[in-house]
């Protein structure tokens, strides 16, 4: 066994593997042994086989499983051992390969291209100046939240008025063309009717105004201009609201007003629990200036990240095996193609570069991330999955066995160490470099993320 | 006269060729040590070591059928175990 290594430039290189009879006879010999204990041959009891026939049946395929096997493992023992940065996996040359007999020949010499990262030092210091956007929260957010909050707690309230934004319950009754009641026809009781949904102006406005037991005549049909929701209203099913076409009687029996929750101690209670510590309207708005503001921290780091990839990605200057790269990707990927490999290639590259920047920053100022930090991690992501669904208090318990659910998956564990990884090394350059701080509006920064 | 008429394959045969480099050939009655050594020799490329010979003589075979008994007699033959030298070896395999 003989490995040496020829650099071609300083990202190329390409790896010589000589092997020898002595590398590999001892290991064919034994799996032969093993093959001629089990093999059943016509004409021999098993075991019985002689050596010279099971040599000759599976000989070869042996021989090129145990060659093969010899050299992955020791290809990557040496790249390991000479800690070779390399970068996706070695690929066979095909230009020096000299080819193989397997029949005839004993020493067998592999030749392998490898492409090396190149070597980089990001140098970060308080001379980098680096945008941090901040978004402002302005007045107008914290009233559309107040407004929300609101809303989303306010309540139908019975009104003697109908106005256009009232919604009216009644019941209904189906006439024939005479205007008189039609014997067994749709009649549903209690239909609570939007008013503002009506899309006939004159219906609405005999809707406008109406009091308790007034009757109105009308075309649910006409009125709302859509059969499916007629049919709905009505409780009739779709074939009989495609073929409605008569008058209907409505008696009002109750009318609501939509009104708002006011902004009062109550709602505060009802927003954030029993023993809040808002109690006034100022404190309810600090208390959304704060959310939002951090919430909005999330959308300034994210910025920062994004643009920092970019500001380094573009500052650092590095050479990479473009041709080698290329080769790699489609050999890995069978389902690609050349020219959509040549179409995604650059997006590969801006990850490499950043992925190749992250480890040298990394590695420069040993930067590691420990199980503990990427459980802290992983039950931050659970919380904040729950509280998608609008659970704020879930219990330790819960989001412990969640968030070693989520570890268990490899793929989520290696997702979760990464984003970890990342947020760290983005952390580290926040400190280092001088930032440039800049307070712009919602509008500008969603404008800026496009 | 056709020396090596052909090889024994046998377990028996196979176990010694594996373990003693012995290879079992049946060959001519006529056929003498020597000319077994160089008729192995010249046909297989190895070295021969030693050569021993026995023969077996043929055995009375009888059946008892409808038409009565038939009897008969299976063929004498000389058998030849060679012997090579080490790192020689014989594959009997080599056409299939």
């Amino acid at each position: 066994m003989n490995i040496t290594r020829e650099n071609i430039d300083n990202v190329n290189a390409v790896i010589n593997i000589a092997i020898e009879k002595a590398d590999y006879a001892k290991q064919v010999e034994d799996v032969l042994k093993d093959y001629r204990q089990k093999a059943s041959i016509p004409g021999f009891r098993p075991g019985k086989a002689p050596k010279g026939l099971i040599q000759k049946k599976f000989g070869m395929g042996v021989l090129v499983e145990e060659v093969n096997k010899l050299l992955s493992q020791n290809l990557s023992k040496y790249l390991v051992d000479e800690k070779l940065p390399i970068l996706g996996e070695p690929l066979p040359n095909e230009e020096r390969q000299a080819a193989i007999d397997w029949e005839k020949d004993e020493d067998f010499t592999f030749t392998f291209d490898v492409a090396l990262a190149p070597e980089i030092s990001v140098a970060l210091d308080k001379r980098n100046k680096f945008k941090y956007y901040k978004i402002a929260v302005s007045d107008e957010m914290i009233g559309q939240q107040e407004e929300m909050a609101a809303s989303q707690l306010g309540q139908n309230v019975p009104a003697e008025v109908a106005k256009e934004d009232s919604s009216v319950r009644g019941n209904f009754v189906q006439l024939d063309a005479e205007g008189n009641e039609v014997e067994g026809g749709i009649a549903p009781e209690g239909v609570l009717l939007a008013v503002d949904k009506i899309k006939d102006e004159e219906v609405k406005n005999a809707f406008v105004g109406c009091k308790k037991d007034d009757v109105i005549i009308f075309d649910p049909v006409k009125a709302f201009d859509n059969r499916h929701e007629v049919g709905h209203m009505l409780n009739i099913s779709h074939e009989q609201a495609d073929e409605l076409n008569s008058e209907f009687r409505f008696t009002v029996t109750e009318i609501l007003q939509f009104e708002k929750a006011e902004l009062n101690e109550e709602l505060f209670k009802q927003l954030y629990g029993e023993d809040t510590e808002v109690k006034t309207i100022e404190d309810f708005r600090a208390k959304i200036k704060e959310d939002l503001a951090n919430s909005l921290v999330y959308s300034s780091e994210h910025k920062f990240a994004l643009d920092t990839r970019d500001a380094l990605v573009e500052k650092v200057a590095m050479e990479l095996p473009e041709e080698f790269l290329k080769r790699w990707l489609i050999a890995v990927n069978k389902e690609l193609t050349v020219e959509q490999v040549e179409n995604e290639f650059d997006s590969f590259i801006l990850d490499l570069k950043w992925q190749l920047i992250k480890d040298s920053i990394s590695k420069e100022n040993e930067i590691k991330v420990t199980p503990e930090e990427a459980d802290e991690f992983a039950k931050r992501l659970a919380l904040a999955q729950f509280q998608q669904y609008g659970m704020y208090d879930v219990p330790e318990e819960q989001l412990e066995s969640f968030a070693k659910m989520m570890m268990d998956k490899p793929e989520e564990q290696e997702r979760i160490y990464k984003k970890v990884h990342e947020d760290k090394v983005i952390a580290l350059v926040k400190e280092k470099v001088t930032l440039d701080e800049e307070e712009v509006s919602q509008d500008e920064f969603n404008k800026m993320m496009q | 006269m056709e020396i090596l008429v052909k090889p024994l394959v046998t377990e028996k045969m196979t176990d010694q060729s594996e373990r003693f480099n012995r290879y079992g050939f049946v060959v001519d009655r006529r056929a003498s040590k020597p000319e077994i050594k160089k008729a192995v020799e010249a046909l297989y490329n190895v070295t021969v070591e030693s050569v021993n010979t026995m023969v077996y003589g043929g055995k009375a075979k009888s059946r008892y059928t409808k038409g009565g008994i038939i009897s008969g007699k299976t063929a004498s033959y000389k058998k030849a175990v060679v012997t090579l030298v080490e790192g020689d070896s014989i594959d009997f395999y080599s056409n299939i």
